[in-house]
């Protein structure tokens, strides 16, 4: 009976909890569509006029370059990546790449490369030098787990050149293309790195229309763009995920993988990213930061500064609770997931918008007149990176395991609480962290959902910008990255922890 | 099965509440109260949108904050949104019957008069004000202007000699202006009360020549008034339109930039002023909100305002006196006639400049 009433309240619970995310995914999109519905036809007669088409197109160009530069730019410390997951340095240089605000990345550009006829130069490359990690994580996952055998064997065959473009790109081709859509997808809606650079991409002209007009049939049009787009891209990468071949990995091989000691030349590639990845900055902190203004930026924006970390952090925490609950469910995953997808094709000034008008009414006063509106944005607008991450991660598992747990007598749900969730939760942290990074820095969404309590430091460093105050900017930057980077670090020091019982559980095992 | 971590049912339940109970504690430290905030207001509690820049307006608040116990929780303009997306939140507020704000402080007039006739702007006439010319102050007591800033031409001066400027705004159609000259989106801030005061007063016809002459000889549509500042200083135009303290703020980081006010074609120029005025229906409207509004209107702020790197001129004659300034001559034009004009200048702008 007690066991019976147990199993009644764990279902209760975790049905209860799948209705509250999918509610949180769907009502935003609901009360937006109703608010198209009823609003009256745009005034404006031109549909898409010229400028702002010229103005999509060359954003798709240089959101494509970026993510394009970024693969490029992982794929050589793939295989370090693969062999030493969970290492303490790489994960900390990686988190702490994500971490560092955009914007500083291209003011540091903007000194390195100067003129402004190479802004779109300035803005492709702080975005590469952003997001490496991201790609270079997706890649190492895929490596990890089907390509260094047949790397290997190819490189005693021919050369490395040979071997990269004949066996690791093909090999990698999944990982390239959910790369390039995630990639794609988060510069397409970006805002402040082509800010800074002084360049004006469609972003900021939704954001100008969200700002101008209270008509969603307006923006729902000029955002129309932005989805087609994506949905594109996502069909392209979706038929190279089924087209590619695919090549099981052996667990021994897995765990031999992760205990490789680091070589020289293996040191000589992480100091060479610490330079890329970190360069940019410090070319834009010399010159700029003044130990006045770095203790001014603390005195003035210490409140703003902590609770834009505590509210992305919250954020990144219901995406991880979302990403871990639904690794229970698999059958409702796959569409929460689908879901969530849909709402990354969406531009963040529309995710803003959608979520005022959900929210403010006075029902959900209690949420649009503080700040979980923001951490409900973040949710809905990053969210699909820790569900996806949490999917792939999933659907990697060692399916022996399983089938031992199995045998063993174990039920599905103690399946997934004792090995699916433990196996999953180092690639959901690592999606958190870029989360966290990707709420930070956002702009478009938290532009129209910022609350009288608090100002999102984005906002305050764009402020600067304008003003003109960079020791103040390049001061806020530091304080932030070094605040996020600290707390990446403990989070970056746990998965590593757990990544390694796992390792010593498996290796006991045999 | 051993393996790593263990989630059972607790963690999975804690896992869960973490995200509610960090929510629930972020609103019991919230600075506003939970729940209904119109029932259970704090009365010391006042909530502002400003759009007079940040820097300049929080130490302003702060000191009204210490002077007078009382809590006022700003929400500044983004240089993303800039006033025209505070507007929409008050008007969006408004409609759905739940304004938030009790004050707006406004870095310009134009979107304050469009709120006054909308009617969502409560009816006070400031006891600072009375020192105030009726230029700027609303006939109906909605609102008061004070701290001008200008609208002004912004040059290099090491490659624009004082005799290539332009005398007048009309004059910048000419190609050799159009075609260096960098500008912000004339659908938002001043800039689109700029423009409305040249439809209101050179008349429809000669406006949207003006307009159609700087889109054939390439003029730079860039994201905001600071934006055609740097446009100047990185050399990717030679002019801008722009707003004094934008070019004060490129001065005092040591920037080569310059500026001149030009002729609006009346012998004047255009002179935006800030505004405060109360909001219809506010959470915490009444003693508090008034007190705060006489004191963003008064001189003490005005004079702040002057001496701030902003450089705002004061709309007080004993206090430019006192300061030793200048007031340049100013357009006749008023400022009710310039947002009648605003949505023809709206449509022209998208007709012709940013098709």
């Amino acid at each position: 009976m007690k066991l019976l009433s147990r199993n009644a309240a764990q279902t209760a619970f975790s049905r209860l909890l799948t209705v509250a995310i999918v509610a949180c995914l769907v009502w935003p999109a609901i009360a937006f569509m109703k608010s198209c519905w009823l609003a009256d036809s745009s005034p404006h007669a031109v549909a898409f006029p010229l400028r702002a088409t010229g103005l999509f197109l060359r954003t798709t160009g240089l959101a494509a370059l970026g993510a394009l530069l970024c693969i490029i730019l992982a794929f050589p410390i793939v295989p370090i990546l693969a062999r030493r997951v969970g290492s303490w340095p790489l994960t900390a240089i990686m988190s702490a790449t994500l971490l560092c605000p955009p914007m500083i990345l291209a003011l540091g550009m903007k000194r390195i490369a100067p003129g402004s006829n190479l802004a779109s130069l300035q803005c492709v490359a702080s975005w590469a030098v952003w997001c490496w990690p991201i790609s270079a994580s997706l890649m190492a996952l895929e490596w990890r787990r089907s390509l260094q055998p047949s790397f290997s064997a190819a490189r005693l065959e021919c050369s490395t050149f040979r071997a990269i473009v004949h066996v690791a790109v093909p090999g990698l081709a999944r990982s390239i293309a959910v790369s390039f859509l995630a990639l794609f997808a988060i510069f397409l809606g970006d805002y402040a790195v082509p800010h800074a650079c002084n360049l004006q991409v469609y972003a900021t002209e939704l954001l100008s229309i969200a700002d101008s007009s209270t008509n969603s049939r307006e923006l729902l049009r000029a955002s129309l763009p932005c989805l087609a787009m994506i949905a594109l891209v996502f069909a392209i990468a979706h038929r190279i995920w089924k087209g590619a071949e695919r090549e099981q990995t052996t667990e021994d091989q897995t765990t031999e993988l992760s205990l490789c000691p680091y070589r020289r030349k293996h040191v000589i590639l992480i100091v060479i990213y610490s330079l890329l990845s970190f360069g940019p900055a410090f070319v834009a902190f010399v010159g700029n930061l003044s130990a006045s203004a770095f203790g001014e930026a603390w005195t003035l924006y210490r409140d703003d500064l902590s609770a834009t970390i505590a509210v992305a952090g919250v954020g990144s925490i219901l995406a991880a609770v979302a990403a871990i609950h639904l690794t229970n469910a698999p059958r409702t995953a796959g569409w929460v997931l689908l879901i969530a997808l849909c709402w990354m094709a969406v531009p963040g000034a529309l995710v803003g918008q959608a979520l005022v008008i959900a929210f403010n009414r006075n029902e959900t006063a209690w949420i649009y007149d503080h700040w979980p509106i923001l951490s409900i944005g973040y949710f809905i607008r990053f969210g699909w990176i820790a569900l996806a991450v949490a999917r792939a991660a999933q659907s990697g598992i060692d399916q022996s395991l399983l089938d031992a747990a199995i045998v063993d007598g174990a039920s599905h749900r103690q399946l997934h609480r004792h090995i699916v969730t433990p196996l999953s939760l180092p690639a959901i942290v690592a999606a958190s962290i870029a989360i966290i990074a990707l709420s930070i820095s956002d702009v478009a969404a938290s532009s129209l959902l910022r609350v009288p309590s608090y100002n999102p430091i984005a906002h305050v460093i764009i402020e600067k910008f304008h003003r003109f105050e960079d020791d103040m900017l390049i001061s806020l930057c530091l304080w932030l990255f070094a605040i996020a980077a600290g707390l990446s670090l403990i989070l970056t020091s746990l998965a590593s922890k757990a990544v390694g019982r796992i390792a010593i559980a498996r290796a006991g095992q045999r | 099965m051993k393996c790593g971590v263990i989630l059972s049912l607790k963690s999975s339940l804690l896992v869960a509440a973490i995200p509610l109970v960090s929510m629930g504690i972020g609103i019991g430290c919230d600075k506003r109260t939970t729940g209904d905030s119109r029932s259970t207001a704090n009365p010391m509690t006042l909530v502002a949108y400003c759009s007079v820049d940040e820097q300049f307006a929080r130490p302003i608040l702060e000191d009204y904050e210490r002077q007078h116990h009382i809590q006022i929780d700003a929400l500044f303009d983004s240089e993303a949104g800039k006033t025209t997306g505070l507007v929409q939140k008050i008007i969006s507020e408004s409609k759905s019957g739940r304004p938030r704000a009790d004050l707006f402080w406004s870095g310009e007039i134009f979107h304050t008069i469009l709120l006054s006739r909308m009617g969502y702007l409560e009816t006070y006439s400031p006891t600072t004000a009375k020192d105030i010319s009726t230029r700027f102050r609303d006939a109906d007591h909605r609102w008061t202007g004070t701290a001008v800033r200008a609208r002004v031409l912004a040059y290099d001066p090491k490659r624009v000699t004082t005799a290539d400027l332009p005398k007048s705004w009309i004059e910048l159609r000419q190609e050799r202006y159009a075609s260096q000259l960098a500008i912000a989106n004339p659908l938002f801030g001043t800039t689109r009360g700029h423009v409305a005061s040249m439809f209101a007063l050179w008349g429809s016809d000669r406006a949207r020549t003006f307009l159609e002459d700087l889109h054939r000889h390439g003029v730079r549509v860039v994201d905001g008034n600071s934006a055609a500042v740097r446009a100047v200083i990185d050399g990717s135009a030679r002019y801008a339109m722009t707003d004094s303290d934008d070019v004060r703020a490129a001065q005092l980081s040591g920037a080569s930039v310059e500026s001149v006010m030009l002729d609006m074609g009346d012998g004047g120029t255009l002179l935006i002023p800030c505004s405060v005025s109360l909001i219809k229906g506010s959470p915490h409207g009444g003693p508090e909100a008034r007190a705060l509004a006489d004191y963003l209107v008064s001189a003490e702020v005005e004079k702040a305002l002057a001496q701030s790197p902003s450089g705002n001129i004061p709309v007080r004659e004993s206090l430019r006196n006192e300061l030793s300034l200048t007031w340049p001559e100013e357009t006749k034009i008023t400022f009710d006639k310039i947002v009648d004009a605003m949505s023809e200048a709206e449509q022209a702008t998208r007709e012709i400049l940013l098709r």
